[in-house]
């Protein structure tokens, strides 16, 4: 299959492949940089829920009196 | 129900994403002149379609906090202008790897690219901005005016490989050009799963606007002891 759409595009077999790496790398950052956002999402979500637990206790160490 | 909801949305977007990457790859042939490396389009302008959906939403929002004073708006805003940022960001790198390959450089200071690193510039200032006022109406306010006035690049953005000689390809959804049917559909059909991740990303961090606000109050109440 490769040698027919390396014929038809003109490009040599190291052309097709450096644009098939390449090809890889943009999906790969592409999909890197959404995974670096949900890891932030994920790491902010964890401190504000030990933040709201941290203050729910004081506060509750505080109500009775 | 969120949490469900979110789950759901997960699992339909990596099923759809999954099948989507093995078309791409597998089923749908190389452009000629371009080669395998073309195939980064069906991510490259879905991203920057949800990047300008997310900005216009947050500009909206923003809009509506000023007139309404609520701030659920507010927190619609900044969700959506984080998720903007990440699908943006994805857009702008993706289309640095193509530029590489098809014309020899990772950046050039076109029109299309200057004005999309500038609307990117700026939403992150508006992130920043959140960051810097304590106040939650304050924040609220500052950062829905500014939210209103960066969308004003968004336009600039879409239509400057139209009105300005460019080096970025033209475009071939509204501009005439043209493109595979197969192409075009997947580009589309693409589209879907990213819109998808991004509601469900705008759902997690609304969620924790929500949760921020929660903390508020009860720093408030423990001041009040």
């Amino acid at each position: 299959m490769f040698p027919t759409l390396i014929q038809t595009a003109g490009f040599t077999p190291e052309q097709y492949q450096n644009n098939f790496v390449f090809l890889f790398y943009g999906l790969l950052t592409a999909w890197l940089v959404l995974l670096a956002f949900v890891g932030l999402l994920a790491g902010r979500q964890r401190k504000l829920q030990r933040e709201l637990e941290r203050l729910r206790l004081m506060l509750e160490d505080k109500g009775p009196r | 129900m969120r949490n469900k909801t979110i789950a759901v949305l997960s699992w339909f977007t990596a099923l759809l994403l999954a099948g989507n990457l093995a078309v791409i790859l597998l089923v749908l042939p190389d452009e000629v002149q371009q080669g395998p490396i073309f195939r980064i389009i069906f991510f490259h302008v879905p991203a920057a379609w949800t990047a300008f959906l997310c900005f216009f939403g947050a500009m909206i929002a923003s809009v509506l906090y000023l007139v309404r004073k609520n701030l659920r708006y507010d927190a619609f805003a900044a969700a959506a202008t984080e998720v903007g940022l990440a699908f943006g960001a994805a857009n702008l790198l993706t289309g640095m790897i193509w530029g590489h390959i098809i014309w020899g450089i990772w950046w050039t200071w076109d029109w299309r690219l200057t004005s999309m690193l500038v609307g990117l510039i700026i939403y992150a200032g508006y992130v920043m901005l959140r960051r810097a006022i304590e106040e939650a109406t304050e924040r609220a306010r500052m950062s829905a005016v500014v939210s209103i006035l960066a969308f004003a690049d968004v336009p600039i953005i879409f239509f400057s490989i139209k009105w300005w000689r460019t080096q970025h390809p033209q475009p071939v959804i509204y501009g005439g050009g043209v493109m595979s049917p197969a192409y075009k559909f997947m580009l589309f059909f693409n589209w879907i799963p990213l819109l998808l991740l991004a509601v469900a990303l705008l759902l997690i961090r609304m969620r924790q606007e929500q949760t921020g606000r929660e903390i508020d109050a009860l720093r408030r109440e423990m001041h009040a002891f």
